[in-house]
């Protein structure tokens, strides 16, 4: 089937809708996609972008616009994120990046879950008590969006095979829970040249940066990679689950900003809030 | 001198939020940190008037220093 084929049957099955705002649009039912994918071979996700490019909009992607064009939503799906730890922050990102059509992403962990994530990880049911979290990760995201293709990691990020991990990604999001580890991915983003968003919480606080290759980066937080802390206050204060959610919420807002190209608002600056009292400070460094 | 010292997390717990300290002119960010009875290895950022400051950092009359605990998790 030639391209000028997929696109009339893409033309064919979509249908016009009114906007909330009474805009009209083009817009092409899930159920028309699965169709399409059985008639043209072509996969869900390459259904999506060729429709978005000819303005025939997805419906699960209906409540993206306007916020995001049908350009951003192709942008979207061609951008390739690793999601690093899939605990309290990963499991969220995983969650939000699946929904907002993030084509591709690489999830990392080699933990599996225990009783005392449920407060929290998003991935966690007592029915998934000692599976791998990165195995749940991706049963979620086709659940939400199988669209989106990932590529499954049942390992922790080490300095060893953080290069073959990173090999397709173009951003890398730090939900890792130890301060050593986060210095290892920060270094493996510096050396595959590309961004790295970085969020951390304790208690009912939590901080999110993003870093590019040629900045300082993590150092300013936490010091020299050799003498930095391990943990920080979450081994006295736990990690609660609106601080995780909320910052994973903010990871992924500022993951979105950087796959469509515009500037980073969290580089070189960190964002710092406390739930308890829903203060927030933006420190510029 | 008069420096409104903000403190985040726990720091907070049987000190206060933020307070007008009064300290003599070239007392440093990390003495600030000692009177307030802070372990300095549990300071992650220190912030001197919303920019990140170092502990060698000297505030001035009317400054507002802010401080976090080191945050890791995940």
């Amino acid at each position: 089937m030639t391209r000028e084929d997929v696109v009339q049957r893409i033309v064919n099955a979509a249908t016009r809708q009114l906007r909330p705002d009474g805009t009209s649009y083009y817009s092409l039912a899930y159920r028309d996609e699965l169709g399409l994918v059985q008639e043209t071979g072509c996969s869900l996700k390459e259904i999506q972008i060729v429709a978005l490019e000819h303005d025939l909009i997805p419906e699960v992607y209906i409540r993206n616009q306007k916020s995001l064009s049908s350009r951003d939503q192709v942008r979207l799906l061609q951008t390739h994120v690793g999601i690093i730890g899939l605990g309290g922050l990963g499991g969220t990102v995983t969650e939000i990046l699946a929904r907002i059509g993030i084509g591709s992403l690489t999830l990392v962990d080699g933990d599996v879950f225990e009783d005392s994530n449920l407060n929290r990880q998003l991935l966690s049911r007592v029915d998934n008590l000692g599976k791998p979290k990165a195995d749940a990760a991706a049963e979620r995201v086709r659940a939400i969006n199988p669209a989106v293709e990932t590529c499954v990691h049942r390992q922790f990020l080490s300095a060893e095979n953080a290069q073959a991990i990173l090999k397709d990604v173009n951003i890398g999001v730090d939900c890792l829970d130890s301060i050593a580890s986060r210095f290892i991915l920060e270094q493996a983003c510096r050396t595959r040249q590309i961004p790295m968003v970085s969020a951390a919480i304790g208690g009912t606080s939590g901080q999110a940066t993003a870093v590019y290759p040629e900045d300082q980066g993590l150092s300013r937080i936490y010091g020299d990679p050799g003498t930095a802390s391990p943990k920080g206050v979450e081994m006295m204060l736990g990690t609660l689950p609106f601080a995780a959610i909320s910052m994973a919420a903010v990871e992924c807002a500022e993951i979105v900003t950087i796959a469509l190209g515009k500037p980073a608002p969290l580089r070189n600056r960190l964002f710092i809030t406390d739930l308890t009292d829903h203060t927030a400070e933006l420190i510029d460094f | 001198m008069h420096v409104t010292v903000k403190l985040f997390a726990y720091f907070r717990d049987n000190r206060f939020v933020a307070e007008v300290k009064e300290y003599h002119r070239g007392i440093s960010v990390g003495e600030i940190i000692e009177q307030l009875e802070i372990n300095p290895s549990d300071v992650g950022i220190t912030m001197l008037n919303s920019r990140h400051c170092r502990p060698e950092a000297l505030p001035a009359e009317g400054d507002i220093l802010a401080i976090f605990p080191v945050v890791g998790g995940g």
